[in-house]
C-alpha cells in the first residue's frame, strides 16, 4: 500500500496537468458545432461568439450568418466551409485552413488571418482560393499566401498586410503577403498597409487606394485602371507593366519618383 | 445547416419555413415551366424506415473505369425492382439516402435525399450516374468515419428507425490518425449499423497492408496481425475494423465488375425490415455464403 500512497500525489499532479491541457482545448467538439448549426432555428443565427473552436475540423460546415464574434478559430480546418454573411469580427483565424472557404459578405472587421493554409499543395489553383467578395476586412491583420483570392468589393480599409517585423530584417528573404492575381475590383483599400505585398497581375481596377501604403510592393502587371490613388505611397514599388490608365488622384500620390520601373507603367 | 464540401454548394436540411416554402413554390412553378422537377424539402416531422449512408472509396487505386463501375452499380441497384420493393414495402415506405465519396478527404456527393416512390429511386439513379469523381490518393477510411460521426449522423433530417452505413473499398486504411475500429465503435454505440463491401481486385487471399502507401511523413505501420496464423486479407480486415452493429454483415464483391451485383444485394438486405424482406435477406446471405472464394 505504501507505493500507492507515494504514487497518489504524482497521479494527482498528472491529472492536474491533463486538466490543464483540457482547459486550453476547444470549448466544443466538431459534432457539437454541427448539431448547434443544424438545430438553429430558421432565420436565427447560430451563436458561437467568443467560443474556442481552435484546431477543430469544421470543413464543409455551413456557418452562414452565424454569430462568431471574438471566436478563436486558430488552426481550425475550414476547408469548403460556408462562412458567407457570418459575423467573424475580432476572430482569430491564424493558421486556419481556408481552402475553398467562402467568406463572402462576412464581417471580419479587426480579425487576424495570419499564416492561413490556402492551397492543398504547392501548386496555385484558383478554384481553391478563398472568397472574400464584399467582406468587411477593415482593420484586419492579413498575412498569408492568397494567390487568386476574390476580394471584389471588399472593405480592407486600415487593414495591415505588411510583413511582421522590418527592424533589422533581411528584406530579400522577408516573407511577404502574396496577393498575386487577386481581384480587388471596386474594393476599399483606404489607408491599408500593403508594404512589400506581392501584387503581380492583381486587379485593383476602380479600387479606393487613397492613402494606401504600397512601399516596396511588387505591382508588376497589376491593373490599377480607374483606381483612386490620392495620397497612396509608391516608394520603392515595382510598377513594371502596371496599368495606370485613367487613374484618379495621381497628382496627389506619393513616392512615385522613388518607384521602380515607373517609365514602364502603362499611362 | 448544410454541408458545403468541395465545390458543391451547401445544402440546407432544416425544416421548411415560410420563405423557403415560397421559394420552393416558385422553383416548382419554374420546374413545371422548364421541365425540371423539384421535390419538397425533408421536414423534421417525417419518418422513414432507414437512413442509408452509401460511402464509396475513390482513392488512387480507383481509376475512372472502376469509378464508373461503382456509380453505375449503385444506379442500377436503385433502379432494381427488388431494391425498390424493399424500400416501398417497409412500414413507412420510404428511406433517406446520402452518398459520400472518400479518399484523402470525404465529400458529400449526394445530400440526404428521400426515396418514397419508384420515380424518386429512378431520379436518384440518374443523378448518381452523372456524379463527377472526387479525387484523392489515400484510403483515409478512419477520417471518413470521423466525418460521418461529426457531420453526417447529427444531420439526419428526419426520424429514421434504422441508420445504416455502407462502406465499400478495395483496400485497408492507409492514412494517419485514428484507428477505424475505434470510430466504428463510437458510431455503433450511437445506434448505427455498419456493413462492409470489400472489393477483391485480383486474389481475395492476398495479404493486405504490405507495400501500401503511407501518408507523407508517417512511418510504415505494422502489418495487421495474422488471423489463425495466416496473413490478414481484406475481408477479415473489414470484419474486424469496419463492420459493426446489430445484424451487421460483410458482402464482398469479386472485382469491380461484380460491384453492381454486390451492392444490389446489399441494399436489399439493408433496407428490408419487414418479415418477408428479412426472409429474403437471409436467403440472399445464404446464397452469398455458398459462393466460391
Amino acid at each position: 500500500m505504501g507505493w500507492r500512497r507515494r504514487a497518489a500525489p504524482v497521479v494527482c499532479a498528472l491529472l492536474g496537468v491533463m486538466a490543464g491541457h483540457s482547459s486550453i482545448a476547444a470549448d466544443l467538439t466538431a459534432r457539437q458545432v454541427t448539431e448547434l448549426l443544424f438545430h438553429a432555428q430558421d432565420g436565427m443565427a447560430s451563436d458561437l461568439a467568443a467560443r474556442d473552436l481552435s484546431t477543430l475540423d469544421l470543413s464543409g460546415l455551413d456557418f452562414k450568418r452565424a454569430r462568431m464574434t471574438g471566436a478563436n478559430l486558430y488552426g481550425a480546418d475550414l476547408t469548403s466551409a460556408n462562412l458567407s454573411g457570418a459575423d467573424l469580427s475580432g476572430t482569430r483565424l491564424d493558421r486556419a485552413v481556408v481552402i475553398r472557404a467562402d467568406f463572402s459578405n462576412a464581417n471580419l472587421k479587426g480579425a487576424s488571418l495570419q499564416r492561413l493554409t490556402v492551397f492543398s499543395d504547392m501548386r496555385f489553383d484558383r478554384a481553391e482560393a478563398p472568397r472574400f467578395r464584399n467582406a468587411n476586412l477593415s482593420g484586419s491583420r492579413l498575412f498569408a499566401r492568397l494567390d487568386g483570392a476574390d476580394f471584389r468589393g471588399a472593405d480592407l480599409s486600415f487593414a495591415n498586410l505588411a510583413p511582421f517585423d522590418l527592424r533589422g530584417g533581411d528584406i530579400t528573404v522577408l516573407p511577404r503577403v502574396v496577393l498575386v492575381k487577386c481581384d480587388f475590383t471596386g474594393a476599399n483599400l483606404r489607408q491599408a498597409n500593403l508594404s512589400y505585398a506581392q501584387l503581380q497581375f492583381a486587379n485593383l481596377g476602380a479600387a479606393n487606394l487613397r492613402d494606401a501604403n504600397f512601399t516596396h510592393a511588387d505591382l508588376t502587371q497589376a491593373n490599377l485602371r480607374e483606381a483612386d490613388v490620392a495620397g497612396a505611397d509608391f516608394t520603392g514599388a515595382d510598377l513594371y507593366g502596371a496599368d495606370f490608365r485613367r487613374l484618379r488622384g495621381l497628382s496627389e500620390a506619393r513616392g512615385l519618383a522613388q518607384a521602380i520601373n515607373l517609365d514602364k507603367a502603362l499611362r | 445547416m448544410s454541408m458545403a464540401s468541395g465545390s458543391s454548394p451547401p445544402i440546407d436540411m432544416r425544416p421548411v419555413n415560410a420563405w423557403l416554402a415560397a421559394a420552393l413554390l416558385a422553383a416548382t412553378l419554374f420546374g413545371l415551366l422548364t421541365g425540371t422537377s423539384v421535390r419538397p424539402a425533408l421536414a423534421a416531422g417525417d419518418e422513414v424506415d432507414t437512413a442509408l449512408i452509401v460511402s464509396v472509396d475513390v482513392s488512387n487505386s480507383v481509376d475512372e473505369e472502376r469509378y464508373r463501375l461503382q456509380m453505375d452499380g449503385i444506379a442500377k441497384a436503385l433502379e432494381d425492382p427488388g431494391v425498390q420493393s424493399a424500400i416501398l414495402n417497409g412500414p413507412r415506405g420510404s428511406i433517406v439516402l446520402q452518398m459520400i465519396q472518400w479518399a484523402d478527404r470525404p465529400l458529400v456527393t449526394v445530400p440526404w435525399t428521400r426515396i418514397a416512390s419508384k420515380e424518386d429511386a429512378m431520379a436518384l439513379a440518374a443523378k448518381v450516374r452523372r456524379l463527377p469523381r472526387h479525387d484523392g490518393e489515400f484510403t483515409c477510411m478512419a477520417r471518413m468515419m470521423r466525418f460521418v460521426s461529426d457531420k453526417v449522423q447529427p444531420t439526419i433530417p428526419v426520424k429514421a428507425f434504422r441508420v445504416v452505413m455502407d462502406v465499400s473499398g478495395d483496400g485497408i486504411d492507409n492514412c494517419n490518425g485514428e484507428a477505424p475500429s475505434g470510430i466504428r465503435d463510437e458510431l455503433v454505440a450511437a445506434g448505427m449499423i455498419i456493413n462492409g463491401l470489400p472489393i477483391h481486385e485480383g486474389d481475395a487471399n492476398q495479404p493486405v497492408g504490405a507495400g501500401a502507401f503511407r501518408a507523407p511523413g508517417e512511418p510504415l505501420k505494422e502489418l495487421p496481425p495474422p488471423v489463425n496464423g495466416k496473413p490478414m486479407t481484406l475481408e477479415p480486415w473489414y470484419r474486424e475494423n469496419v463492420m459493426g452493429g446489430p445484424g451487421a454483415f460483410i458482402l464482398p464483391a469479386y472485382g469491380y465488375k461484380d460491384f453492381g451485383r454486390a451492392i444490389r444485394q446489399k441494399f436489399v438486405v439493408e433496407i428490408s425490415s419487414d418479415a418477408a424482406g428479412e426472409r429474403r435477406a437471409r436467403e440472399l446471405l445464404v446464397e452469398i455464403a455458398r459462393r466460391p472464394g
